[in-house]
């Protein structure tokens, strides 16, 4: 049997990718939360050549996240967690994947 | 003067119905035997093979299921291990290609579970569910692969 337990975050989409030679304007990622006790902490980028910002629409409510590499001249990836602060003891993180193809 | 004429006639209907029947046979992989209707989002293992190069398979059993044989040069991506394995699944996706994903076939979930979830949360298109699974890839292979 399959527990399925409602996320009360939503990350779309989880994949952005640029085709190689593409020019590597950000690309942007809403997350949206329907719990008010959740809010983002930070990005980790699995890779230093993909960077990323967040930026807060509605607090604790409705974030946009931008990523871009550094690059786009040749193939490369990254995975790109996106820390919330809930629940406080264990925060909970979710994966944005990045990929030049 | 009539048997000429009949003859004729049946001359013509068999003209007629060779391109339907030769079109049956390789499309429709007709064989006799009926096959279960197909969904939307479905490809029928001849297709598939069709489709040769052009297609990244993907396997969406257990890893033990997948170590025991399947299709050459399938990725395994299910459910279960979902975020430790989609790193390498996108790795090895190409933009350009056409995903299928089965499972065992019969009544299995799990090839459409992943489907589902590569369409909604990657926002990937092109994304099909081999209808009968890794057991009608096996059979389609036993009795199309010339020995």
């Amino acid at each position: 049997m399959r527990v399925v337990v409602d996320d009360p975050v939503t990350v779309t989409p989880a994949l952005v990718y640029w085709k190689v030679g593409e020019p590597n304007a950000p690309k942007i990622v809403r997350v949206t939360t329907r719990n008010p006790e959740i809010s983002l902490k930070g990005l980790v980028s699995g890779n230093p050549d993909w960077s990323g910002e967040i930026e807060t629409i509605k607090p604790r409510e409705e974030f946009l996240v931008r990523i871009k590499p550094r690059d786009t001249s040749a193939k490369s990836g990254a995975e790109i967690k996106i820390v919330t602060d809930f629940p406080p003891d264990q925060p909970r993180s979710y994966v944005v994947h990045g990929r030049v193809k | 003067m009539i048997r000429r004429g009949l003859r004729e006639f049946i001359i013509i209907i068999l003209l007629a119905a060779l391109p339907a029947a030769v079109s049956g046979y390789l499309q429709l992989e007709w064989r006799g035997a009926p096959q279960p209707e197909l969904q939307p989002d479905e490809v029928r293992p001849g297709t598939a093979r069709m489709w040769g190069s052009h297609v990244l398979w993907v396997d969406a059993r257990s890893r033990e299921r997948y170590d025991a044989g399947h299709v050459h040069g399938a990725i395994l991506l299910n459910e279960d291990h979902w975020e430790e394995l989609v790193p390498a699944f996108l790795d090895a996706w190409d933009p350009e290609k056409t995903i299928v994903v089965y499972c065992d076939g019969g009544k299995c979930d799990a090839s459409r579970a992943v489907a589902t979830r590569l369409r909604d949360e990657l926002k990937l298109e092109s994304v099909y569910v081999l209808q009968g699974g890794w057991t009608a890839w096996h059979e389609y292979e036993r009795t199309h692969t010339k020995k």
